[in-house]
């Protein structure tokens, strides 16, 4: 339909096709997100090798937004070393919450722009990325 | 013959004459105001404005009579008795807490019951869950039936250890209206008492305790375009009797220095601090304004603009709506999901194209766990809406269908 606004090709083509989405494997370390308030609840599972992100899916339910920005997340981040990955967890929380200006994070991401408008979609945005924000970082501790 | 669907009353909202391309259906959550209330306001805040029961000078007494005649429109409004009595409160949520804490604390004992049903708003739920936790007694939840409504009959077998029965009028998911009057007795067949939740009913059907036969009512004013901020309990003098003030303070205390403070009379024992004056009297003209256009009339418009919608929505492809077989529904509100897309998705777009509806829970858990959906697209209509408002909505719904590829 539009390629400015909430609803643009790119994020509607992530959640019709999301990336690296189904079960997730055996061995996995996971971290669930969820969001009673609207029924959003996704799982992330990471394989880290030598503290790099071997391999990211997901799974679960919600909205467009929070399964585009999941399929998006983990284009984004496999194959980058998990620190890296911790801080574009971060960048992308902070773009998130300025709602508008400030630089992209990472050009897998730019299809967010007209959600993150939008502060009561920004849990939905934010969802996937807090879970692997968790899961990195108490692995990290 | 086609019932003309549109609204005599919509030039009397100035957001609606402001915005000619708003589409505003969400009333459930929270009504426009009409210019009356409004005016109402205005005249208060700047030629009757001053303090209530505390002043001996002419400002104090038009301020304290203005008061005192809302509380006397309000009453008749919501067809009280003699002996019931209305009390000022921020909002129909506080009028529930008020009456669990105030009252059915100190009534119930371990072993007895309160019943609620399926359809309540989070109001008329976890403040009775709450005192029933606390004091070892039991909440039962009166399921829905099969075609998504509560019937009188189930509550058949209450018995007399059941101390209250909260209920809504209307659901605000759903749009069914309770049959209260026949809940009601059965209810004091048992001896237990019976409480209306009324917020969601208030702005398009008479309330009538006095011959739904109920023991209290509670209402916020800004669901039947009046301000947020003031809602009202009214109820039987002798629950109010026994019910103890939340807040203790000014104007609710005749003797505060006796070793047993003495509380003023109702209803001023239940309005502690200073009483919210322009909230009531703005309280009042929306009650007024809701009367001089004739209730029954705002009803059956709402009725057939909630027909209409639910109607033409159940036409598109992948839409259910909620409840559209169930008798006594069209009480302004319609409920439905969209193979596929989340609510919010619907609500956003809907949104862009200027047709405001609500997606979420609606503060119904329960209810969302027992139709085994997270949430719902609800449109709620009002007596501002007409046929444009309809043909809006259902081309927003289609226009999601088309950029969600809906098959
Ligand atoms: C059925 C019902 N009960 C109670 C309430 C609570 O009203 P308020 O938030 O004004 O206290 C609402 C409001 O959504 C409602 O729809």
């Amino acid at each position: 339909m539009m390629d400015k606004g909430l609803y643009r090709e790119v994020l509607l083509d992530h959640f019709r096709n999301p990336r690296n989405k189904g079960s997730l494997e055996e061995g996995m370390q996971r971290e669930r997100g969820s969001n009673p308030r609207c029924g959003d609840d996704i799982e992330v599972g990471v394989v880290q090798v030598e503290s790099r992100i071997e391999q990211i899916r997901f799974h679960g339910r919600g909205c467009s937004v929070c399964i585009a920005s999941a399929s998006m997340m983990t284009e984004a981040c496999e194959g980058a070393p998990s620190d890296s990955a911790i801080s574009l967890c971060n960048h992308v929380e902070s773009w998130v919450g300025s709602r508008e200006g400030g630089t992209v994070p990472h050009p897998g991401v730019e299809a967010l722009d007209g959600a993150r408008a939008h502060a009561a979609r920004h849990t939905c945005i934010l969802l996937s990325w807090r879970a692997l924000c968790r899961l990195l970082t108490a692995d990290a501790a | 013959m086609v019932e003309s669907l549109a609204s005599p009353w919509r030039h009397d909202f100035p957001q609606l004459l402001e915005n000619p391309q708003l589409h505003y259906l969400d009333s459930a959550a929270t009504a426009l105001k009409p210019s009356a209330v409004v005016e109402a306001s205005r005249r208060v805040l700047s030629e009757d404005y001053g303090p209530i029961h505390r002043g001996l000078y002419p400002a104090a007494e038009r301020a304290t009579d203005a008061y005192e005649a809302a509380r006397s429109t309000l009453h008749r409004f919501l067809g009280g008795r003699e002996d019931d009595c209305l009390v000022f409160t921020r909002s129909a949520t506080e009028s529930l807490n008020l009456l669990a804490e105030g009252w059915l604390q100190s009534v119930l004992v371990p072993g007895d019951e309160v019943w609620v049903t399926t359809l309540e708003h989070h109001a008329n739920y976890l403040p009775w869950k709450r005192v029933c936790e606390r004091v070892g007694a039991t909440l039962r939840v009166v399921p829905l039936n099969t075609d998504q409504t509560i019937d009188a009959t189930q509550f058949d077998d209450l018995h007399p250890r059941v101390k209250l029965v909260a209920i809504t009028a209307v659901s605000n998911v759903l749009g069914v209206a309770l049959p209260v009057s026949e809940i009601a007795a059965r209810a004091h067949a048992v001896g237990a008492l019976v409480v209306v939740d009324a917020a969601q009913a208030i702005g398009h059907q008479r309330i009538d305790l006095a011959t739904w036969g109920c023991d209290a009512v509670v209402a916020s004013a800004h669901k039947m375009s009046g301000p947020t901020g003031i809602g009202v309990l009214l109820a039987r003098r002798s629950v109010l009797e026994c019910t103890e003030p939340l807040l203790v303070g000014g104007g609710m205390v005749d003797l505060a220095t006796a070793e047993q403070p003495v509380w003023a009379a109702l209803p001023s024992k239940l309005e502690a601090g200073s009483p919210n004056l322009v909230g009531a009297v703005a309280m009042a003209a929306a009650a007024d304004y809701l009367s001089d256009a004739g209730i029954d009339r705002v009803e059956s418009h709402v009725a057939a603009l909630t027909h209409s919608a639910s109607e033409a929505l159940a036409q598109l492809r992948g839409v259910s709506v909620l409840a559209l077989d169930a008798p006594e529904r069209d009480h302004g509100i319609v409920s439905f999901n969209l193979d596929g897309v989340h609510p919010h998705d619907v609500g956003q777009i809907a949104g862009e194209l200027g047709v405001a509806v609500r997606a979420g829970h609606h503060c119904c858990q329960p209810l969302m766990q027992a139709l085994g959906v997270d949430a719902t697209v609800r449109a709620s209509f009002a007596l501002y809406n007409d046929d444009t408002d309809v043909d809006a909505l259902v081309s927003a719904v289609e226009n999601v269908i088309d950029v969600f590829g809906v098959r």
